[in-house]
């Protein structure tokens, strides 16, 4: 098993490289002149050439890519060209947001898209899993920035529950997360219960199922014990592959609420042409990606120990059985 | 000889269609979804019969704000623009650039797809691993990047999403293509000394386009999304444009006192949205019998 997550963690190197270097060409190889950017266009020649020299500009792509490269790898994530300050204090201060909005969409995704999957599943055709349908699929169908705006309208400024602007410092109370965690939630929650009932529908129809109920099992004990554990796996899978993409991915609720984290300040970075905070920005969200993915697989073995003898080097397999 | 060929393989492909069709028009939500798509598709063709472009960007202080009345069906916004116009020519923007972006990437990627999983070998081994790196980033990052690059416009838009895009297709492509090769049919076109180039054009990409052709629509709901999102957010299609995500951008300041002026935009996309994951929906059970049962 070590061995496996080691080979993964190894295979993620090159891929976050890849990245890296995939963005750091799009960014270095388009037209405009990011020293314009920030000195603006009244500059003299002078200023702008010491600018340029400053910023490595002038340095071929390779040696400027190279020299990026080798400051990431000593933990230097370069200073952000607009702000002045370096890339990693800005992460810093934007993390947590992202963390905590990736956390409550995520748990607020399993209270309530897991028991919706399984009703609709267990009472299939009954009108709460047609309700629960014709919920999700308007779910999955909506702009996310359009329900924001729409919560926001209703429960910020009509009725007043829930305070309408982040504060530009700090969390915040509970209050300012409710709005942003339902948002951010909506379309996976969607995605959550299609799969789980459509698993669960899978996992009711099979042979041990009818075992478990031919035991004498209680209904509740079927389904929960017997037919969600083995239903549990896709879901796992979603969980991680939102949580993996909120890291990164929540820019649009960020964006509506005000909610200074990583998406809002990718979006600001790549307005304002800012190559160092873009890069961080976006290594930051490859990595995470990478290692939930990661994580996501190794919890699989544990859920499922069908899939463990996978990670087991089949010799070692051969030699149990002996 | 020749012509015989060319009717029975017409009179195939004809039923196959017709099959396809029988089973998609049993699902009542399937075929109302595409009813909404094409009174959409009409919309978006006719908008020009409908209401004089003028009437997009045309501004007029005097009426600004206006609530909705016979003259404005929807109102107009804060610099007098008529809202129902916008909303018209907006779907031109979102459903061409939605429809546009899936057709080059679904070209790019079959083609790259096929060709990788039907090449194999080195090839296949650096390409894929080109698109695992990109398929790590997520669609709407990737798509952004490009937009930062390439500056904001409706054109550039639809480059981004394109090129997001393909990685995904070609994957499918070509796990769909690789478990297509072994088949009986593909050995027997190469024994019969069949080009390599007209059998993964005439023998496999037709045997994959089922799985992909229900891809396609979902994904194309997906990209109707993230255009309005990336227009929303300030990275998509520019004002004065009138496309919906950025139809909404501009009226969310005035949300508070003229919700309908963000209402009726989303309630665009939404419906739009709905309209091809009916479709996808209604595809994916209709090509696919086994899926069903």
């Amino acid at each position: 098993m070590l061995k496996y997550i080691v080979k993964r963690l190894l295979i993620l190197i090159p891929i976050v490289f890849g990245i890296s270097f995939i963005v750091f060409a799009i960014l270095s190889f388009t037209p405009g002149d990011p020293v314009m950017n920030i000195l603006g266009n009244g500059a003299d020649a002078q200023a702008y050439e010491a600018k340029r020299e400053e910023l490595g500009l002038n340095d071929p792509f390779l040696t400027r890519y190279f020299n990026y490269i080798k400051g990431v790898l000593t933990g230097d994530l370069g200073q952000s060209w607009n702000y002045n300050t370096p890339v990693s204090a800005e992460l810093a201060r934007t993390i947590p947001k992202t963390l905590m909005m990736a956390v409550l969409s995520v748990g607020l995704m399993l209270l309530l898209g897991l028991p919706i999957g399984i009703i609709s599943a267990v009472k299939q055709y009954s009108i709460w899993d047609n309700l629960s349908t014709a919920a999700m699929l308007i779910l999955t169908s909506m702009p996310l920035f359009w329900l924001g705006l729409m919560l926001l309208q209703k429960f910020a400024l009509d009725l007043k529950w829930f305070p309408a602007t982040f504060p530009t410092d700090g969390m915040g109370t509970w209050k300012h997360w409710v709005l942003p965690a339902v948002t951010c939630m909506a379309s996976m929650m969607a995605s959550l219960v299609r799969t789980t009932r459509s698993t669960m529908l899978e996992v009711i129809r099979s042979d041990y199922i009818r075992t478990a109920r031919a035991k004498g099992a209680t209904e509740k004990r079927v389904v929960m014990k017997h037919a969600l554990r083995n239903a549990l796996l896709p879901v796992v899978t979603l969980v991680g592959l939102n949580f993996g993409l909120l890291m990164g991915g929540a820019l649009v609720t960020e964006t509506v609420f005000g909610i200074y984290g990583v998406g809002y300040l990718l979006v600001n970075a790549v307005k304002s042409r800012d190559v160092p905070l873009v890069m961080g920005s976006i290594l930051f969200v490859a990595t995470c990606i990478g290692v939930v993915n990661l994580l996501v697989d190794v919890l699989y073995a544990y859920i499922d120990p069908r899939l463990r003898s996978q990670y087991v080097t089949p010799k070692k397999i051969k030699g149990e059985e002996e | 000889m020749a012509a015989k060929t060319a009717s029975t393989d017409t009179v195939k492909k004809r039923s196959q269609i017709k099959a396809i069709w029988f089973r998609y028009k049993k699902n009542k939500l399937a075929v109302a979804g595409l009813i909404l798509l094409v009174v959409l598709i009409l919309v978006a063709i006719c908008a020009p019969l409908i209401v004089p472009y003028e009437k997009v960007v045309e501004q007029n202080l005097m009426e600004r704000l206006a609530p909705m009345s016979g003259a404005h069906w929807f109102g107009t916004d804060e610099y007098g623009r008529d809202m129902f116009a916008r909303i018209i020519w907006g779907a031109r923007y979102s459903l061409a650039l939605g429809v546009g972006s899936i057709i080059i990437s679904l070209i790019f990627g079959a083609l790259i797809g096929a060709v990788c999983g039907y090449v194999g070998g080195k090839l296949d081994n650096i390409v894929m691993r080109l698109m695992d790196v990109l398929l790590a980033i997520p669609q709407i990052l990737m798509a952004i990047c490009i937009v930062a690059a390439l500056g904001q416009g409706a054109f550039n838009l639809l480059i981004a999403m394109s090129a997001s895009t393909v990685p995904k297709f070609v994957r499918i492509v070509r796990s769909s293509v690789l478990s297509l090769k072994q088949e009986e049919y593909i050995e027997a076109a190469r024994a019969c000394g069949t080009g390599d180039g007209r059998i993964i054009y005439r023998h496999v990409l037709p045997n994959v386009m089922g799985p992909i052709i229900v891809q396609a629509t979902i994904t194309m709901a997906m990209t109707i999304l993230a255009i309005s999102s990336l227009s929303f957010i300030g990275l998509g299609v520019p004002t004065p444009q009138p496309e919906w995500g950025t139809i909404l951008s501009e009226n969310k300041s005035q949300m508070r006192y003229y919700p309908y002026l963000c209402t009726i935009p989303g309630i665009a996309i939404l419906v739009s949205v709905i309209a091809m994951n009916l479709i996808g929906d209604g595809l994916r059970d209709a090509l696919d019998p086994k899926l069903k049962n």
